[in-house]
């Protein structure tokens, strides 16, 4: 895989199937909307920012732009894995009501485009201790693989997004 | 080389499309009963002109067609043809013929011959059955009067840029269509000629002067010209007086002297050569219609994204002094001065720009008056409204934000600040109260104070307040400033009854976030019995900012530069425990209190003695207080960044940077670390 | 008189000719003997084409060396005129000099 590269999603996917792109952590393989992801990127340092999240990494400087990324192995309560120059963050690009936003988040590794039919999407078992369970959309069977399909805008609301806090709430 | 004519072609194309639609609406709109004889020379112009460019690059189909096109134009501007209805339909038939020719010539896909064919031909019907007409074409609202001013000689400098001896773009195309308007004369210059074996065949080293003698308008020989345009500066100058007198009934387009016309000064002398600029043609008629308004409309996009190109170039620059930083060869030291030189260019680019988006205050403060006069009646109140400073400018964004705190500041007055006027006259004060919005510019940045002379803030019942919401410690003393400036708390109203017009939800707090999202800080000062006073501050630009950068462990923090007082070096014993406070120390008669970054940011600093390390003092809102960092590591202009886009407001934080080497860098937001400070105090 | 070399004027003598036309000139820039350009075949010739012979000319004049200008080709002479150029020398049976163009 070129790291570093835009990605060109192709528009034309029909509303019944649409194309993921699939990306591992730890023993799972997640997948996210073809049509988010901006392009994949090789691990550089990120700014720390301060009273965060331990999943949010910090700030990357994306050719001029501020974008915050996460550490999806965090979020999912997986074990923190050391960065090494092939871990990869995967921007994504979202259209939101306040705008498009712009986020990354590092992987494990990225596999493959597949492609989903919608129809097919499963709901998400409730069992499971699984902290993060509202930010998967749902699970597709893709050639005998088990996709776990990322809901982007759950992400956004959640850890991207100021909740509705006022404004002395603040750590010490 | 293709290239290069393809950007030539692609201003040709551009301007044609334009002025066809120009075409268009001045057919659509000309009534053959009266019809208007700028109309008409305008539709000239524009098949005139077409038909020049498309010669001078060999869009010969387009050329002919226009050409026939001109030809009837031409007639009817001369009003030896009427302006009919069918006429005026094949001319709007022949525009969209016109416009198909130039979109298949610049997709250089097939021109539809046969329609081109149709319509020339109408044409051609055209000008054979032509009809006498019945007199000269009418000029609005006026007498009738010949179209045809008298003939002025113009001298035009015809210096053509090196390259514009390219195919297609001769000179000598210009110079034909030049002399097809008049008498023409001209004389070329060697001057710029080099030595023989040096002389490049594609560089144009030539240059011409060109007399010409015409009785067209100013604009037709320009049109001509602005063809070759691209590639050369010309002075077109008059060089005989017009006669500035017009036709009795006086049109606002051309002067025409006509037979009726008293004595003229004297007939035109080709000699005398006062030089006039072009504008300037046709005396006060042209100067109507080329005194267009100094100022032109800029959609904020293209401000945004001229703010964005120079703050990329101030990343850009400051990445190169980085570089040339630490490298210690002689000719570093030019590199340096070079790029000091470029430091400089930008800082002035960028105050340039910064000043495109700047706008007076007054349209901000205009909504006032009215608003005071309907709310004072409405309470029975008598308030003089005083503004001063409206003409101070500030950045388009930061005045669009500022409206609303401020009809929450002028309200806040009217309802609760000033008293009725018995009240008042009680009191001993004038049974007037004032409500006063000033304006000025401090250093950088811009202060807006709203106040009035009413009864101020009742402190005591601020604080009575505080207590019972548990903010401030029962047994807590607090300066008259700290108890004014609770009522920036978030559900801190002092009013018992949220009256309609404050409204409901819209405290001071949010007042005070809205001011520190642009940037900036608020203070209010007040005085029991005698009135008070809002004071905003904020930045000039949101864009760029001065600041100090500093470190804090691996990590890199910028300290806004305005909020800088001092900066320290602490010796053993400077720094004092207080109970309940924390670390203070003794600065000029106060003591204030220290901010350890690491702590506050949560950073593993590489030093936490104090002495080891540097306290910087910063002022906010009239509290001081000292941060505590490992080390200053130099001033730098940095461009904001907002956090906002991509995530969000971190307490603390006011937006990051990208530095020289690329990394994010995040840029403190002093307010409300200061009342971090006060409030850790407080608790 | 002997003339030193002819250079024959292509029929289409344009930009796209110059570059081969200059190195031509540039072989006979120097002879001290007279330069003869045969314009009797030119049908087509441009602004660069004539800066390039104007150049040519103009230095050797300029260094008292001399140019003939064989033909009468009204192309050629109409094209100097219009480009308000002056080309021509006092010697040779050529056309002499160019006259401000005036209508």
């Amino acid at each position: 895989m070129n790291l570093n590269r835009p990605i060109m999603a192709t528009k034309d996917s029909a509303d019944a199937s649409h194309q993921v792109l699939t990306f591992c952590l730890g023993s799972e393989t997640y997948a996210v909307d073809i049509l988010l992801v901006q392009e994949i990127r090789g691990w550089t340092p990120v700014t720390r920012l301060p009273q965060s999240p331990t999943h949010m990494l910090g700030m990357l400087n994306l050719r001029g732009s501020i974008v915050p990324v996460i550490d999806l192995r965090v979020r999912f309560g997986l074990e923190q894995a050391p960065f090494t120059p092939v871990t990869v963050i995967v921007v994504l690009s979202v259209q939101t009501p306040s705008g498009r936003r712009e986020f990354g988040l590092v992987v494990d590794s990225v596999s493959d485009v597949v492609d989903i039919d919608a129809a097919e999407l499963k709901e998400t078992p409730s069992l499971g201790s699984k902290p993060s369970v509202e930010l998967i959309k749902g699970l597709a069977a893709v050639a005998d693989r088990m996709l776990i399909l990322l809901n982007v805008d759950e992400l956004i609301r959640c850890d991207l997004a100021q909740a509705e806090v006022s404004a002395t709430t603040r750590a010490a | 080389m293709t290239l290069e004519m393809d950007q030539f072609h692609a201003g040709f194309f551009e301007e044609a499309f334009e002025s066809l639609d120009a075409m268009e609406n001045a057919l659509l709109q000309l009534d053959p009963g009266t019809p208007n004889a700028d109309a008409i020379n305008l539709i000239f112009r524009v098949a005139h002109s077409i038909k020049g460019g498309s010669g001078m690059f060999s869009f010969t189909e387009v050329a002919s067609f226009t050409h026939t096109l001109e030809t009837l134009l031409d007639e009817l501007r001369a009003g030896r043809m009427a302006v009919t209805r069918p006429i005026i339909d094949l001319l709007l038939k022949s525009t969209d013929v016109l416009r198909g020719m130039l979109q298949a010539t610049q997709r250089k896909t097939p021109v539809d011959q046969q329609t081109v064919a149709d319509i020339q031909f109408d044409l051609e019907m055209m000008l054979v059955k032509r009809a006498p007409a019945a007199g000269p074409v009418v000029a609005a609202e006026v007498a009738p009067a010949p179209l045809h001013p008298k003939e002025a000689t113009w001298t035009i400098d015809f210096c053509p840029n090196a390259r514009l001896l390219a195919p297609g773009a001769d000179p000598s195309r210009v110079f034909a269509e030049l002399a097809e308007m008049g008498t023409m004369a001209l004389v070329a210059h060697a001057d710029k000629l080099p030595a023989f074996a040096d002389l490049d065949p594609e560089v144009c080293y030539l240059t011409w002067t060109i007399t010409l003698t015409t009785d067209l308008p100013a604009e037709a020989i320009q049109n001509v010209l602005d063809w070759a345009e691209a590639e050369c500066q010309l002075r077109s100058e008059e060089s005989v007086q017009r006669r500035p007198e017009v036709a009795p009934a006086t049109i606002v387009t051309k002067d025409q002297p006509t037979d009726a016309a008293p004595a003229a000064p004297g007939a035109p002398q080709p000699s005398a050569t006062p030089q006039a600029p072009v504008g300037e043609v046709g005396g006060p008629a042209a100067k109507a219609s080329s005194a267009e308004s100094n100022s032109i409309r800029v959609a904020t996009e293209k401000l945004d994204e001229l703010m964005n190109t120079v703050g990329e170039i101030v990343i850009a620059q400051s990445m190169l002094m980085q570089l040339v930083d630490g490298t210690k060869p002689p000719r570093v030291d030019r590199i340096r001065a070079g790029l000091i030189q470029l430091e400089r260019n930008v800082r002035e680019l960028q105050e340039s720009v910064m000043r495109v988006r700047m706008l007076p205050i007054r349209f901000a403060f205009s909504r006032f008056p009215r608003l005071v006069h309907d709310l004072s009646a409405r309470l029975n109140k008598q308030i003089e409204l005083k503004m001063t400073g409206e003409q101070t400018e500030l950045d388009k964004k930061v005045l669009e934000k500022i409206g609303d705190p401020l009809v929450h500041l002028v309200r806040n007055s009217i309802d609760h600040g000033i008293e009725l006027p018995e009240t008042r006259m009680a009191a001993g004060k004038a049974a007037v109260g004032t409500l006063f919005l000033n304006a000025y510019q401090r250093g950088g940045s811009i202060v807006i104070e709203v106040g009035d002379d009413g009864a101020g803030l009742n402190l005591e019942r601020i604080l009575s307040k505080a207590r019972a919401k548990g903010l401030v410690g029962q047994n807590d003393t607090l300066s008259d400033e700290a108890i004014a400036n609770l009522i920036f708390h978030p559900g801190f109203s002092t009013a018992e009854v949220t009256t309609e017009l404050s409204g409901r939800g819209v405290g001071m707090d949010v007042v005070r976030r809205n001011i520190e999202e642009l940037g900036g800080s608020i203070e209010l000062r007040t005085e029991t019995g005698k009135g008070s006073s809002v004071v905003i501050s904020l930045p000039l630009t949101l864009a760029i900012v001065d600041g100090l950068s500093v470190a804090v462990g691996g990590e890199v923090y910028i300290v806004p530069l305005v909020a800088i007082i001092a900066s320290l070096q602490f010796k053993r014993g400077r720094a004092r425990r207080l109970a309940g406070v924390g670390e203070v120390f003794l600065f000029r008669d106060d003591y204030i209190p220290i901010i350890r970054l690491h702590e506050a940011f949560n950073v593993e600093p590489r030093c936490r003695d104090l002495e080891l390390g540097s306290v910087m003092v910063v002022e906010c809102d009239g509290r001081k207080v000292g941060l505590f960092v490992d080390e200053l590591l130099g001033q730098q202009q940095v461009v904001v960044k907002s956090m906002e886009t991509n995530y969000h407001r971190i307490e603390g934080v006011s937006g990051a940077t990208i530095l020289g080497d690329g990394s994010v860098a995040l840029i403190l937001d002093i307010p409300s670390l200061v009342r971090y400070a006060a409030e850790r105090v407080a608790a | 008189m002997t003339v030193s070399a002819t250079v024959r004027l292509p029929v289409s003598t344009s930009l796209r000719e110059c570059a081969a036309l200059k190195q031509q000139l540039l072989v006979h820039l120097e002879s001290p003997d007279p330069v003869l350009i045969d314009l009797a075949d030119v049908e087509l010739i441009d602004t660069a084409a004539l800066q390039l012979l104007f150049a040519f000319s103009r230095e050797r004049h300029a260094n008292s060396l001399s140019t003939i200008w064989q033909g009468d080709g009204p192309t050629f002479w109409n094209a100097v005129n219009a480009a308000g150029l002056q080309i021509g020398d006092t010697a040779g049976t050529g056309t002499n000099g160019a006259r401000k163009y005036d209508s």
